[in-house]
């Protein structure tokens, strides 16, 4: 089964010829030299803004039977909202992805897109999530708020009833928009 | 630290049914064997039917695709993990593929068919599985609390606050 | 390319605005009496053709459910290009739509179970001797039609007018109807006002394409929706039907509980997104606007948008009217929510409750009609992830307070509403309940005319 509780594992593998396999690990290369800098590229802020995804990976794998593209990822909500998302915000880097892979439409106009994903991905025989009733939003939340939530505590045990009133109202109301 | 591993194994040419079945035949949620693996945040089997170029008529290679997300370890002692706490399932699974050397040898043998990692995106990095857990508990007690202290009076809210929120 | 009138079922693209309806559930039998029932309605049918200043008594239209069309012996080779959630039906899709608990298909009213509506005729009246000429209309055709064809049962319904105010009102008080997609056709409607559209830009609104509502035509994306179903797919329409029960006493009392010191009106306007008469929270958080409210259409009620107010502090981020139409919430302008809008020609059911008045368990409502291109785009993202669920607006568990039940969650449900002094608001319960419906394929009238003589070109 594909999907666990909120989560949706998709799985596509796309054959890719030589030149876009070296492109590709360039590429891929470049990206991780600048994320060690620190520095983030367009189609990271994009992806992480939409926030529906937990993990995603694009891997070139080399085969007997040829060069693939490996991409899977685990993502919360329909599978045709999540192509439809990345096709039309994080265009660029969809491009950038499988623009030379072999016959993979453009991520625009999006039903073409969508169509090709929907049908090449791959049935899954086994999924595993740890924290299946959470999104990804409700884990950021849920972590900001486990931080936040740990320097207040530090605080309470010292302050008498009026104070610590007072400082767990404030917690509340500052962090209304996590909890 | 989160951390991904990716493993492309083949399988054998009449062994893919049987896969199939033995991974149908694992049981699902909470009573996955990988939830016996501490700090797997997801984890998944998939048979890939068969990878072929365009150009080929052949029949194809059918592939089994192990993919995995975890806390803190290397991907050695990850997968030193599932041999020792899923011995059964992980020969049971892996069985069906060319070259598999037994369980003494799997960790070795899964490695050498690692998929380097190329691009990712991960939305929370730094968070182990345990914190996820944590953290997703507390907001939900934290829920309960906001609203059952919005009427509760100033002397109360200690009171309210122990009972709904903890510490735990 | 504009939308052909004379084969577009009228009540798609521009409303009717009768204050009348009866919703008529028809089965068909067996295919020939079917048929000869479609081909005594298809010159009774109204169009999408104005009717300038005088409009009819009454007017008919029908839609089919997928037990209809294969009770009509519609070829398996053509049924198959129908969408798969029309095949489905409503209650095959009640995990995507949250139908469930009380609202579950199992609870479903039994004239609208599962996989029982066939043909729904759709009857408006000008007044009330011009509905009842249309259920004459319909009883004579029915019995024209011969052995087999039934008339199974009826849903009357009725607009709610509230004496000295343009706009209607819904069983829960609040102004309905005038918030319509504006729609790049000349037929379609008086929608074209600002804030109708998708934003465009600082400040304007786009029409949008018809084809995100009407198969044959350019959609959002340039894309011609419904070509594969050949003929059937000219100038036709997905419709939703489902029979919404209110509990007004309930969400009175719940208001009442609530208030806290701003009042109940003020918590009913959260909710919402919109203050009784139609003002929206969003451009104007502390108070109605009379003035806005009056003007015809409510012409001045749509115009606003949410991305100067990220964080809910003037509209919350789970009222009712920012989840059903995010506008530009969901951020990068529109371009998440431009392919997600329905149009929605629904009508109250049911007696209404007198202000103050107990609980009488009477049976009251909306009759919930919208039509769109895909029922799995359209429909089904806005009930299935913006209002029975709350992840994709960042509220995780917490479903839409007015129209949605809670859903299985580790926390009570709630609704939050944000600012520098936020409340939590709740538990909630569930006031709205589904009791039957089905997705409905509405046909252009020379596939209505096709569907009679069976044999195709499909």
């Amino acid at each position: 089964m594909e999907t666990i509780g909120r989560w949706t594992a998709i799985t596509v593998i796309t054959p890719i010829p030589g030149w876009w396999d070296a492109l590709l690990r360039a590429n891929f290369r470049r990206l991780e030299r600048r994320r060690r800098r620190g520095c983030r590229s367009r189609i990271m802020s994009d992806l992480e803004r939409l926030s529906f995804i937990s993990f995603a990976h694009w891997s070139p794998v080399r085969l007997p039977s040829g060069r693939y593209l490996v991409f899977q990822s685990n993502f919360n909500g329909a599978a045709k909202q999540y192509v439809e998302a990345f096709a039309r915000i994080v265009t660029w880097g969809m491009r950038g992805l499988w623009w030379g892979a072999i016959d993979v439409p453009g991520p625009l106009p999006v039903a073409p897109f969508e169509a090709y994903i929907m049908d090449q991905r791959l049935p899954v025989d086994h999924y595993y999530c740890a924290y299946p009733e959470a999104s990804t939003k409700m884990v950021l939340a849920a972590l900001e708020l486990r931080e936040r939530h740990a320097e207040l505590e530090r605080r309470l045990p010292a302050l008498d009833d009026a104070a610590f009133a007072a400082a767990v109202r404030a917690f509340m109301a500052d962090n209304h928009r996590v909890i | 630290m989160a951390r991904e591993l990716c493993v492309l194994t083949s399988v054998l040419p009449d062994r893919r049914e049987a896969l199939a079945a033995t991974l149908a035949g694992l049981p699902e949620g909470e009573a996955s064997p990988l939830a016996r693996v501490p700090g797997t945040h997801f984890a998944r089997w998939v048979v890939a039917p068969s990878l072929r170029r365009q150009s080929d008529l052949g029949p194809g290679t059918a592939c089994l695709v192990f993919a995995v997300e975890f806390d803190h370890r290397n991907a050695t002692e990850y997968l030193e993990d599932v041999r020792r706490r899923l011995p059964d399932e992980a020969d049971g699974v892996w069985r069906h593929c060319a070259g598999y050397p037994g369980a003494a040898r799997l960790v070795t043998w899964l490695l050498a068919h690692r998929v380097q990692p190329g691009f990712s995106i991960v939305a929370f990095p730094a968070a182990t599985v345990a914190e996820v857990r944590e953290g997703l508990a507390l907001r939900a007690r934290l829920a309960a609390f906001a609203l059952a202290a919005q009427r509760t009076p100033t002397e109360g809210l200690r009171e309210a606050w122990r009972e709904h929120v903890g510490p735990e | 390319m504009t939308v052909d009138q004379h084969d577009l079922q009228g009540n798609v693209l521009c409303g009717y605005g009768f204050p009348l309806a009866k919703f008529e559930f028809v089965r068909l039998g067996e295919a020939a009496a079917g048929r000869r029932l479609l081909a005594q309605l298809r010159p009774a049918l109204t169009d999408a053709t104005s009717w300038g200043s005088s409009p009819p008594p009454f007017a008919i239209n029908l839609s089919l459910g997928w037990q209809g069309l294969r009770a009509l012996e519609v070829p398996d080779a053509v049924l198959e290009r129908f969408p798969e959630e029309l095949r489905a039906g409503m209650a095959g899709r009640a995990d995507v739509l949250g139908d469930a608990g009380e609202a579950a298909p199992g609870r479903w009213q039994e004239e609208l179970r599962p996989g029982r509506i066939e043909l729904v005729v759709a009857l408006s009246g000008r007044d009330e001797p011009g509905l009842e000429q249309a259920v004459a209309a319909l009883r004579a055709a029915v019995d024209r039609a011969g052995p087999g064809v039934v008339l199974d049962h009826e849903e009357p319904a009725a607009v709610i007018a509230v004496p000295g105010e343009s706009l209607a009102r819904e069983h829960f008080g609040f102004a309905d109807g005038f918030a319509q997609p504006a729609i790049d056709d000349p037929r379609a409607g008086p929608y074209n006002k600002p804030g109708q559209g998708t934003p465009a830009g600082e400040r304007n609104w786009k029409p949008i394409a018809p084809g995100e509502f009407v198969l044959g035509y350019r959609d959002e994306d340039g894309v011609v929706p419904g070509r594969e179903l050949g003929a059937l797919g000219r100038d036709a329409t997905f419709t939703v039907f489902r029979k919404l029960h209110q509990d007004v006493a309930g969400f009175r009392a719940f208001l009442d509980e609530h208030a806290g010191d701003r009042g109940p009106e003020w918590l009913a306007s959260r909710l919402m997104g919109r203050w009784r008469d139609g003002t929206p929270v969003e451009a104007s958080p502390d108070a109605p606007h009379a003035e806005w409210a009056s003007e015809p259409r409510g012409a001045r009620l749509n115009d606003f948008r949410y991305a100067g107010d990220p964080d809910g502090h003037r509209c919350p981020l789970g009222a009712h009217v920012r989840r059903a139409n995010p506008r530009d919430a969901l951020g990068w302008g529109g371009t998440l929510t431009r392919r997600h809008r329905i149009i929605r020609r629904g009508m109250p059911y049911g007696r209404p409750l007198p202000e103050g008045a107990d609980d009488d368990r009477a049976d009251r409502g909306l009759m919930f009609v919208c039509h769109q291109a895909s029922i799995a785009r359209q429909f089904e993202v806005i009930q299935g992830l913006w209002l029975a669920d709350g992840d994709a607006l960042g509220l995780g568990d917490d479903t839409d307070p007015i129209v949605a039940g809670p859903r299985p969650a580790p926390a009570p449900a709630k609704f939050t509403i944000e600012g520098r002094e936020p409340r939590f608001v709740g538990p909630l319960r569930r006031f709205v309940t589904m009791r039957g419906g089905e997705y409905l394929f509405t046909p252009g009238l020379a596939a209505v005319q096709a569907l009679a003589d069976g044999g195709g070109p499909w």
